[in-house]
């Protein structure tokens, strides 16, 4: 596979705020992912980042980026794993919970708080991922979420990025990725 | 002056606008229902306060905690100013205020119904009040004999459409045709659904006199940046 980061960035670029993209990734190219969006990609144009935690606990995914040493300053997260565990925080300022995956709803609202509390900053709304969120609801309960979601952060003007595990995908998954995205991008 | 048929009391709470047609009628008489805990004291207090914050004065009755009390209730607002009852935009006021507390075998007589109205008409005038909520209505209305707690929503309702204040009624539990909905102007239904196990907030619009209203099922969300509805999914 040749490195992520480059191919990310320059797909961002070209397509500008208020295009779905998902970016369908291998195991290997997580974290290169992960760097290239937050840091190379937000850091560097200013924008807020409201990173969607499904996969692993937002305190779990701050550690691995601040080893990395990248600024998370402008990081907020949604995070839907750390409530089943008893894991969440109340005084951290930077992560909203969703008490669990299943509650879609809830999702898209801590999105919208999270807007209104950014008052006009530019955002760029990252789900991470797509397969976890699978593995928690039936992919026609997802649908109708993930069109919710991506209407909402593209009216907001922000860029909305899905990842997907290459390995965990789904026919069904891919067709509904294909149905609710405006672009597919599978990292070669 | 009465209000006129048609106009619309723009409740500054973006989502709820969006779903009644615009806003409440002016004048008009609202009925929020719905369990304990399903958010309905955070409801009137937020429409009180977006009020305020667009300069219309507002009036809280409460049949149930005292000013003092409820004052610590409040919750954490990051979108009102602090100011908003100190500054006396909002007034706080108990039942107990209105009224002389007459009672005829431990039950409000009509003539004590219509103290209490024109007791809170007068705070209304008083005030110059826009906005009104009478938080909660059963605490009264349970100590009326039905043709009594009649009349007095009645004539409530004339008091708030006579001065162009618009009100809510806040409403204790979950029954369809009580009273309180047979004479409101709208109805808002606050509620809890649960989906595999999940327990959601939910909202939803019942009547809302002389508007195209929403009639989905939305999951709510009270937040510091205010109240934030979503439709509810459905899956297929």
């Amino acid at each position: 596979m040749e490195e992520a980061a480059p191919q990310i960035l320059s797909k961002l670029n070209e397509l500008g705020p208020s295009v779905s993209v998902d970016f369908n990734i291998g195991v290997e190219a997580y974290f290169d992912t992960l760097t290239a969006l937050v840091d190379r990609f937000c850091n560097k144009k200013g924008l807020t980042c409201i990173y969607i935690s499904v996969t692993m606990p937002s305190s779990t995914t701050i550690s691995a980026l601040r080893s990395l040493e990248i600024d998370t300053a402008k990081m907020r997260f949604v995070d839907c794993i750390s409530f089943a565990t008893m894991e969440c925080a109340s005084d951290d300022a930077q992560t909203v919970y969703v008490e669990s995956p299943t509650m879609l709803e809830y999702i898209v609202l801590k999105m919208e708080y999270l807007f209104r509390k950014g008052k006009g900053e530019p955002f760029m709304v990252i789900l991470d991922s797509v397969n976890s969120l699978a593995a928690h609801n039936e992919v026609r309960m997802l649908y109708e979420f993930m069109q919710v979601l991506m209407a909402s952060a593209k009216s907001r003007g922000a860029y909305p990025v899905i990842l997907s595990m290459e390995d965990q995908m789904k026919p069904e998954l891919q067709e509904m990725l294909q149905l609710v995205c405006d672009q597919f991008v599978t990292l070669k | 002056m009465a209000a006129t048929p048609g106009a619309k009391c723009c409740t500054g709470m973006d989502c709820i606008d969006r779903i009644v047609g615009g806003g409440f009628p002016v004048g008009g008489m609202i009925s929020v229902s719905g369990p304990c805990g399903s958010g309905k004291t955070n409801f009137g207090l937020e429409y009180l306060i977006r009020g305020a914050m667009g300069g219309q004065k507002g009036l809280y009755v409460s049949t149930v905690h005292s000013p003092g009390k409820l004052l610590t209730y409040l919750p954490k607002l990051d979108y009102a100013d602090g100011k908003i009852f100190e500054k006396g935009t909002v007034v706080l006021k108990h039942i107990d205020e209105m009224g002389s507390g007459e009672r005829d075998d431990g039950k409000i007589t009509k003539s004590e119904a219509f103290a209490m109205v024109a007791d809170i008409d007068e705070a209304i005038k008083e005030q110059k009040a826009s906005r009104m909520v009478l938080d909660a209505t059963n605490p009264i209305l349970v100590e009326m004999e039905g043709w009594v707690a009649r009349v007095f929503l009645q004539s409530l309702s004339k008091v708030l459409f006579d001065s162009k204040c618009t009100g809510l009624l806040i409403t204790e539990g979950d029954v369809p045709d009580c009273q309180e909905h047979t004479m409101s102007d709208g109805i808002i239904k606050l509620g809890t659904a649960v989906r595999r196990g999940d327990n959601y907030r939910v909202l939803e619009v019942l009547k809302m006199s002389g508007a195209a209203h929403s009639r989905a099922k939305y999951v709510m969300d009270m937040t510091p940046e205010g109240l934030l509805i979503t439709p509810m999914l459905r899956g297929f």
